[in-house]
């Protein structure tokens, strides 16, 4: 049968119409009046789960962190050492005051002999009516509306007899709920219509998905016998046309001729079942190249040498690997170079090489501690390997001293553990969610002073642990070649022992997603 | 009759429910067609044109008025139909083009058939040769925009398109005999 044929022959069916069971359209009316699709919810769900995962944890990792700061607080506090600010008691402050507004309240309440004491009370018992209406949204009806009405001045007549205002909202809620419930059951008949309608849809629906998947199977099995039994069927029906030898031997003939073509394409159909499904588990792998810019933050306002530390960009770039565990979740690793660091501006410093003469002035007592020997009272600290440099611990109260801006850098190679989401995947878009952990290893440490390098941080770890929160978004520009840009965050748990730093870090990457 | 639907469109995207009917009842016969042309039964039919007309109300708001309704709200039902034959049944795959045996087949002479007679014998079709059928012969796709929507080669349309004739080519050559013995 040729093309041309084949549609000439079709030509009935282009625009071939039937008119659908009148049931159809109920369906469809009872599916428009529900309310906004649950995999709407379901997204935003997972979007919040994912933010409060990725939030979370480094809130967990941040207060755990700071309590470790804490204990080298103390020891520093004591030599005035490396200085961090925290926060008073404003939120004990505050709980007081709610508190006393509380025992107002309360106050007021037990006296219930004025026009004041009335209205809290009856306040109240609104509050607990709302949640009333919010629970009887469903039934959204008038009589569900005269409910409340009424159970809410039951509840405000009885609180005027008694003093228990909890005792009386629930008993009055108890009574709105009945009185809801036979109200709904007595007035919405179309609603309990449509509702049977659905219910009837429903079973209507699993019969017919049973009666495809019977279906199927017996076509999974053997494609020719279900031809074959389709045709004796079609046979039984024309009995009366079919009544002489010649037609029936013919049909036969066709019917067998069909029967060895099914066995054909079935026996080849499931030699290609194999063959297709290696390259759709192929799919599930791809490779990530890119790169991207990166600052670290302050986030909460830490000071370093007397001075707030302020935020530094630098960039980083690496390789990914992800494996879709299925159409939603994803695991991925690899590796990434990646840098954290910091500025300080206006720190006081002393520059051994050019005082060699009053060195002898300060006595070291510890590894990065001077104190002066001299009546005055400010300390120094070295916070490089390199002792030409020292910093004053607290830069404001040192006069007299040179004054320079401090860089510091550490570029770590960082292997990150990632599970990802799929929030969306429409053709060729996607965006995802990914969070995780990385471990990184200090591969570069430097402190600059004035731009110019003076050596290495003392107090960095050599390993440095985080947790990350991103969200890509690609465009597939090629076949299974994605471009992406990736706006995420980073906190990195430990990167120096005995100093504040940057801990938290956003970061803006850029690259190309291989499918293969 | 044009500006009617216009009208009836524009009140759809704020879910006035009598316009919602008027569409329907305009739409609703080419619609079951389609449906009954892509799927196996009638009762798979019903299901996805449900499901396809509440996702065309809910999209209204996104036709442009720049071509024919009917095109549009079509492609939106293939679109569902589509998806749903590839989700209903995992195991959907094409045919690869060195299997195919593409032959020059001599015109034939055939009888008339009945409408519903043909329709019965695509549905009995293989849900990827419909597919391949449905979009080459009724929506007049090339093999290469096929190959795209399906996500499958070009040859592998082709193949399975003509599978696709060769068993429907039996079945009518069967139904012809049978009338003019």
């Amino acid at each position: 049968m040729k093309n041309k044929e084949a549609k000439s022959i079709f030509s009935s069916l282009e625009n071939y119409s039937s008119i659908p069971p009148p049931e159809l359209w109920d369906k469809i009316e009872a599916q428009l009046d529900e309310p906004k699709k649950k995999k709407r919810a379901i997204i935003w769900w997972s979007i919040a789960a994912s933010l409060a995962i990725g939030f979370s944890v480094p809130a967990v990792l941040y207060f755990n962190s700071n309590r470790g700061n804490g204990f080298e607080l103390n020891i520093e506090s004591n030599t005035n050492g490396v200085v961090l600010q925290k926060n008073s008691n404003e939120k004990n402050d505050k709980l007081k005051v709610n508190k006393g507004q509380n025992k107002s309240l309360n106050e007021k309440e037990n006296n219930n002999d004025n026009l004041n004491s009335n209205q809290v009370a009856v306040s109240t018992v609104s509050n607990n009516f709302s949640k009333n209406a919010t629970r009887n949204q469903s039934g959204n009806n008038g009589m569900v509306r005269i409910a409340n009405n009424k159970s809410e001045s039951n509840a405000i007549v009885s609180n005027q007899n008694s003093t228990s205002v909890v005792s009386n909202s629930e008993s009055s809620e108890d009574k709105s709920i009945q009185v809801t419930n036979s109200n709904s059951g007595l007035s919405n008949k179309n609603n309990n219509n449509s509702a049977t309608n659905h219910s009837n849809g429903i079973a209507e629906n699993t019969i017919s998905k049973a009666a495809s998947i019977s279906q199927s199977n017996a076509s999974e099995k053997s494609l020719a016998s279900n031809q074959n039994s389709d045709f004796s069927g079609s046979n039984n029906n024309k009995k009366g046309i079919v009544d002489n030898t010649t037609s029936k031997d013919s049909l036969a003939k066709i019917n067998s001729e069909v029967a060895q073509l099914e066995k054909v394409l079935a026996k080849s159909d499931k030699d290609k079942t194999e063959k297709k499904e290696a390259p759709k588990n192929s799919d599930k792998w791809s490779l990530q190249v890119f790169a991207g810019v990166t600052s670290s933050q302050n986030f909460n306002n830490e000071k370093t040498l007397g001075n707030t530390v302020a935020s530094k960009q630098s960039s980083g770039y690496g390789v990914k690997t992800n494996y879709k565990l299925n159409k939603k979740w994803g695991v991925s690793s690899g590796f990434k170079i990646n840098e954290l660091g910091q500025k300080i501006a206006g720190v006081s410093y002393y520059n051994n090489q050019q005082q060699a003469s009053s060195v002898a002035a300060y006595v070291p007592i510890s590894n990065t501690i001077y104190r002066p020997n001299s009546s005055t009272n400010y300390q120094l600290v070295a916070i490089s390997n390199n002792s030409e440099y020292l910093f004053a611990a607290d830069s404001k109260s040192n006069v007299g001293m040179e004054k320079g801006n401090v860089t510091q850098n550490f570029k770590y190679f960082e292997m990150p553990l990632e599970v990802s989401y799929s929030l969306l995947s429409k053709k060729k878009t996607n965006i995802i969610m990914n969070t995780g952990g990385f471990v990184g290893k200090l591969i570069s440490n430097d402190i600059a002073l004035n731009g110019t390098s003076i050596g290495e941080n003392k107090n960095v770890n050599d390993f440095v642990y985080g947790t990350l929160l991103s969200s890509t978004m690609q465009y597939e520009f090629l076949k299974k070649t994605y471009f992406f840009i990736e706006p995420g965050m980073n906190y990195y748990i430990n990167p120096l022992e005995n100093q504040s730093f940057n801990q938290f870090q956003w970061m803006f990457n850029f690259g190309l997603n291989v499918k293969f | 009759m044009k500006e009617n639907i216009e009208s009836y469109i524009k009140k759809c995207v704020e879910n006035d429910r009598e316009a919602q009917l008027k569409i329907y009842q305009l739409f609703s016969p080419i619609l079951y067609g389609l449906c009954l042309k892509y799927m196996r039964n009638e009762d798979d039919a019903k299901d996805v044109f449900q499901e396809a007309f509440v996702i065309a109300f809910q999209k209204m708001d996104q036709f442009k008025f720049e071509g024919s309704f009917e095109g549009w709200i079509k492609r939106i039902f293939i679109n569902k139909l589509l998806e749903t034959l590839k989700k209903k049944k995992k195991d959907v795959f094409f045919l690869d083009v060195f299997e195919t045996e593409v032959v020059e087949e001599e015109e034939l002479e055939l009888a008339p058939i009945e409408q519903e007679k043909l329709l019965e014998y695509i549905q009995e079709l293989p849900d990827q040769y419909r597919m391949v059928f449905n979009l080459f012969i009724f929506e007049k796709m090339k093999h290469k925009e096929i190959s795209k929507l399906l996500e499958i080669s070009e040859g592998t349309s082709k193949s399975n398109l003509n599978r696709a004739k060769s068993i429907l080519k039996k079945k009518i050559l069967a139904v012809s005999n049978s009338k003019t013995a």
